[in-house]
């Protein structure tokens, strides 16, 4: 009898407070680190996306907003079901900067996920999207490689001399040591 | 001996047991010779400081933490490690006192007060594991990681010369997720949705500015004749509890005018916007029968 109950009560909170669900996309592009490309410049870059409120996975179509001339979606479909609870599941996207594009310029690439949603049989079923917004600052190809590649680490200069004087030392002693062990291998 | 070396060696005991004196040396006590004729006073006042050799810690390394992600509506755990070491030995070392923060100038410190002994790595260097954690509204950017330590004599080191990236996230919650109007008759104004508001809560780091809270709305078509339709551009939404907001166009992403949701603590009241549906009029000349999206599509409400 007392389990029926705490059955009801379950059912009522459910009915009552209706169930909340969220997704959510990461870019490691934003308004103040855009992504630097190159006029000509083919590039592959992934998003996230998460599930990480409720309790149910969830599916989102993919969708290009902003830039489709310049971009596309990699991955087959363009549909994503996000079991819950993850955070990072991944979509690929591919950017292809036109060669004629003037350098300093910026463009600006928008993603945006739906959710897809089956019908509840009310009047309006609503669904929810999220947007990313990629801004890319056209650069020239030397901009960008000397941004993309690490410093390789060169010796100061003020080693340098240290180094010489340390070879001259060595190439000293080795010629004393020779000549002397020559020395005594002619007394002998 | 005789009587009067006698006498010598008991006057010397004597003197030498009433007369003590003492000096660093025969010089001191020749430099001090006219002082004691004079009577002049041979000690004055003097403070000393007197430094026992306590070396404070370093911090010498935190490792790269790469770049980071909030947790939609929730905390993001980023756990790192740091070496710490004291000339006195690993001994000195406070373990209890190693703390880190991650900072950002815009952002609140977040900081982890009670960070974790590891190891001792050799008689003077011993490893540290800190988690910090982030929540869902910090924003993104540039943070810098500081680690400190004390000793056991309060000598404090520190470091502060790793930083992270943490990423930006677009995320939402809205609810509930279906509208309905419980009295609409063919000559129905400014009926408001029996389901206002739906709520719609910024769930990660994003600022949504003006003009990107925007809701699709798709056409209701008859549910017993399909060709009539209850088009949507007699709907709208407002950000207040009232009709004659913004206009709905079929098919069109259309910003809500005056919505903004600035990332924040949803549980503290922040970051969240209630949005009002209304219909300002039916359109005219359709039948009466039962209207929906269930053949023509949901409607969206999206934040980017």
């Amino acid at each position: 009898m007392l389990n029926k109950k705490r059955w009801v009560l379950l059912l009522s909170l459910f009915l009552v407070f209706p169930l909340v669900y969220g997704f959510g996309v990461n870019s490691p592009y934003w308004e103040t680190n855009p992504l630097i490309m190159y006029p000509g410049q083919e590039k592959e870059i992934q998003l996230t996306l998460q599930n990480m409120v409720g309790d149910k996975d969830m599916t989102l179509s993919a969708e290009i907003t902003e830039g489709k001339e310049f971009a596309s979606i990699l991955d087959a479909g363009n549909k994503y079901t996000i079991p819950f609870g993850i955070k990072d599941f991944p979509v690929n996207i591919k950017i292809k900067i036109p060669e004629g594009v003037k350098i300093g310029d910026t463009k600006e690439l928008e993603l945006t996920f739906t959710e897809v949603v089956s019908d509840s049989g009310q009047m309006v079923q609503m669904s929810g999207s999220v947007g990313t917004k990629i801004p890319i600052l056209i650069k020239s190809p030397e901009e960008v490689i000397s941004e993309e590649t690490p410093e390789i680490q060169t010796p100061s200069i003020s080693l340098i001399p240290i180094i010489v004087i340390v070879l001259i030392i060595l190439v000293i002693l080795i010629i004393y040591f020779g000549k002397v062990k020559k020395g005594k291998n002619s007394k002998k | 001996m005789d009587k009067r070396g006698k006498n010598v060696l008991i006057f010397s005991i004597i003197f030498l047991l009433t007369v003590s004196f003492v000096s660093a040396g025969v010089l001191d006590f020749i430099r001090d010779l006219p002082n004691l004729i004079t009577g002049r006073a041979t000690s004055a006042t003097t403070s000393l400081n007197i430094t026992v050799g306590n070396a404070a810690p370093t911090v010498g390394s935190v490792v790269t933490i790469p770049s980071q992600s909030v947790t939609e509506s929730g905390l993001t755990a980023v756990a790192f490690t740091f070496t710490a070491s004291d000339t006195d030995g690993v001994g000195n070392l406070n373990d209890a006192s190693a703390e880190a923060s991650f900072y950002n100038p815009a952002e609140e410190l977040r900081t982890n007060l009670s960070c974790n002994w590891l190891s001792d790595l050799d008689t003077t260097t011993a490893n540290y594991s800190c988690t910090v954690e982030l929540w869902y509204w910090d924003g993104s950017g540039t943070y810098t990681v500081h680690a400190n330590i004390s000793d056991i004599n309060g000598a404090k080191g520190a470091n502060d010369t790793t930083q992270f990236s943490l990423s930006e996230t677009t995320a939402m919650v809205m609810a509930p997720n279906s509208l309905a109007w419980t009295s609409l008759s063919l000559t129905s104004t400014d009926q408001k949705s029996s389901s206002n508001p739906i709520k719609v809560n910024n769930t990660a780091n994003k600022d949504i500015t003006a003009g990107n809270v925007k809701v699709t709305a798709i056409n209701l078509g008859g549910e017993t004749t399909p060709s009539d339709y209850l088009l949507v551009d007699t709907f709208s939404v407002n950000t207040a509890d009232a009709c004659e907001g913004t206009p709905m166009v079929n098919g069109t992403a259309t910003a809500v005018s005056g919505s903004t949701i600035t990332a924040g603590n949803n549980t503290a009241g922040s970051g969240s916007e209630d949005l009002y549906f209304c219909v300002e009029s039916v359109t005219g000349g359709i039948s009466s029968q039962a209207y929906s999206t269930t053949n023509t599509g949901a409607w969206t409400v999206g934040v980017s």
